[in-house]
């Protein structure tokens, strides 16, 4: 017995281990993407478009002989930078307003929700369509329409669980001793809400770097040349026959880093979820 | 229990009402004249002159409010300045492809992803727990389209075994519909399995082992049934999800669905085509969240109670 607890405890280590580790290699290949790239970014070498992949141009060039490599390794700024603020945006709404709203009830919880449904009665990616439609194409503006598209998943569920919660003896014995709401809500809820919380935002990341990318792929974010997974993906499109590599290597590079705070997430939760320790 | 179906509704009334509105204040949000978005720019001054009285754009918002509802309500949901047709035709050939390749995706999806994750969260620990987990971790970090562009490039280009664009035979569903369960599924795994587990912790759980019944009654008897309540959440939480899907996969196997003419009407600027898309979309997403209520109080009546119960 115990050693199967320990084992598992090894294998819930590992996953934030080697989530962690993607995680940071992801960081610090954004940061030092001057120095690890061959080339600028937009650079163009017209006289070698299409190669493939070589000692000169590791993961070949497009069709103006710009180098993917270091459109990969570029890549990997935008995409961080949308991620993290468009999640922090989220999460603090998210979770704030469904406390509120499942702790309170009544009137607040009937704004809040009604809220959350308007948001929540467009598919995710109509909306940011929609968004995007009337602030026009960009990635500032794909930052907005994502956060706008995205609190209300955290407050449905935070709404939901806290008022499961409400109704618990624990709460309804803190209710009894005349514990203030404010602590009821912070002190007693929260922390068991907070696993499903941190699923959530484990997912979120690579979510809001998904949601981004495709924006993207579709046209609508990120315009040439700022360098973008998802925008290369679309590129490689019409030269799929003949570059495939176009098409293969930012994907990668976009799994790589959507299962690294996948893992990261994983790890994370099973950290910090109480029930999986019993 | 009838007090909350009545309530329920009401809320998705009132709800596609609010969503009307902001679809319709969408032109007046946008830069510049109105009368752009509706007409091609060759068109002469006294026809626009013409159009704006026709359309009402000289009148107050709220009038002009009431008069964009009543043609919506007449069917008359604008006209595509890039393909020069109503709408509600171009619509009417458009949405059945939508909700085929959404619907078809959707059923394999639960087929799929349902026993998977009630068996995993049984087995916890286990050798299959471990192995579904760690796949669906994996299958979770790949975008639906970079699948399909690579399902393109080993069935389509490399084994040349299945078409990768159109939808004219069976063949062509293949490959889109792959692509689309492959891009929601391991979400809907990993989700049931968490709910299920809830569940399995569940003091009534441990009171239906205690009170002697069959291993095999207590899972079918309470925990799928009281899992079941979450699945039904998930099922129509994945339908905004799955239409989203349908958006970029359509893009890329080039299919006559809404969501590609959703993503070329923005790009064209054609701009009825866009606001009735968002329209019909999200009126059939709460549609589908509306339902989804109804079947979650059906199955759970604490639910029922503490939402029906709280004025009556």
């Amino acid at each position: 017995m115990k050693f199967r607890k320990y084992w598992r405890a090894f294998v819930r280590n590992r996953n934030l281990l080697i989530g962690s580790i993607m995680v940071l290699s992801i960081v610090l290949v954004a940061i030092l993407a001057p120095l690890i790239a061959p080339y600028p970014y937009a650079q163009a070498h017209m006289a070698d478009a299409l190669q493939p992949p070589s000692a000169k141009y590791w993961f070949g060039t497009d069709d103006f002989g710009r180098d993917t490599f270091s459109n990969v390794i570029y890549g990997a700024q935008p995409a961080l930078r949308v991620a993290l603020i468009a999640m922090l945006i989220e999460l603090g709404l998210g979770i704030v307003l469904g406390l509120i709203a499942g702790y309170f009830g009544g009137i607040v919880d009937r704004i809040v929700s009604f809220a959350a449904d308007l948001t929540w009665s467009m598919p995710p990616i109509v909306l940011s369509m929609a968004v995007i439609t009337i602030l026009g194409k960009g990635l500032d503006n794909v930052i907005i329409a994502i956060a706008l598209v995205s609190w209300a998943q955290y407050t449905r569920v935070v709404r939901v669980k806290t008022q499961a919660f409400h109704a618990m003896p624990f709460v309804e014995t803190a209710i009894a001793f005349n514990e203030k709401d404010i602590s009821i809500m912070f002190r007693y809820i929260f922390p068991n809400v907070l696993p499903s919380i941190i699923v959530l935002a484990s997912l979120s990341i690579p979510q809001t770097i998904m949601s981004t990318t495709a924006l993207n792929f579709l046209g609508l974010g990120a315009q040439p040349p700022t360098p973008d997974w998802g925008y290369a993906l679309s590129n490689s499109f019409s030269y799929i026959t003949r570059a495939p590599w176009l098409a293969i290597f930012p994907g990668i590079a976009l799994v790589y880093t959507v299962f690294g705070f996948n893992l990261f997430g994983e790890g994370l939760r099973d950290l910090l979820d109480p029930r999986m320790k019993v | 229990m009838s007090n909350y179906f009545l309530k329920r509704l009401s809320q998705g009334f009132l709800l596609i009402l609010t969503v009307s509105i902001l679809v319709f204040s969408m032109m007046h949000m946008m830069p510049g004249d109105p009368i752009d978005l509706m007409v091609d720019r060759r068109v002469s001054q006294e026809r626009r002159d013409e159009m704006r009285a026709q359309y009402g754009l000289d009148k107050s918002l709220p009038e002009q409010y009431l008069m964009w509802l009543k043609r919506v309500f007449q069917g008359d949901l604008g006209t595509s300045i890039r393909m020069r047709q109503p709408v509600t035709k171009i619509f009417g050939e458009r949405l059945p492809v939508t909700l085929k390749i959404c619907g078809i995706s959707l059923l394999l999806e639960l087929l799929i992803a349902i026993p998977i994750g009630l068996l995993a969260a049984y087995k916890k620990g286990g050798l299959f727990d471990r192995i579904t987990m760690s796949l669906s971790l994996f299958f979770a970090a790949i975008p639906s389209f970079w699948t399909a562009v690579m399902l393109i490039l080993i069935f389509g280009v490399t084994l040349r075994c299945l078409p990768i664009s159109g939808f004219s035979t069976p063949a062509h569903y293949i490959l889109p519909i792959v692509s689309m369960v492959l891009g929601t599924m391991a979400s809907t795994i990993r989700m049931t399995k968490t709910e299920v587990l809830d569940v399995l912790h569940e003091k009534y759980i441990r009171t239906a082992y205690a009170k002697g019944l069959a291993e095999k009654q207590v899972l079918v008897r309470h925990v799928l049934r009281n899992a079941l309540v979450l699945v039904t959440v998930m099922v129509f939480m994945n339908i905004p999800w799955l239409i989203g899907g349908a958006v970029i996969i359509e893009n890329i196997f080039v299919i006559p669905g809404m969501g590609s003419l959703l993503t070329n009407s923005i790009l064209n600027q054609d701009f009825a085509v866009v606001q009735a898309c968002v329209l019909i979309i999200s009126a059939l997403t709460v549609l589908c969240n509306l339902i989804c209520d109804m079947v979650t109080a059906i199955l759970d009546p604490r639910i029922r109670d503490s939402m029906g119960g709280d004025n009556a």
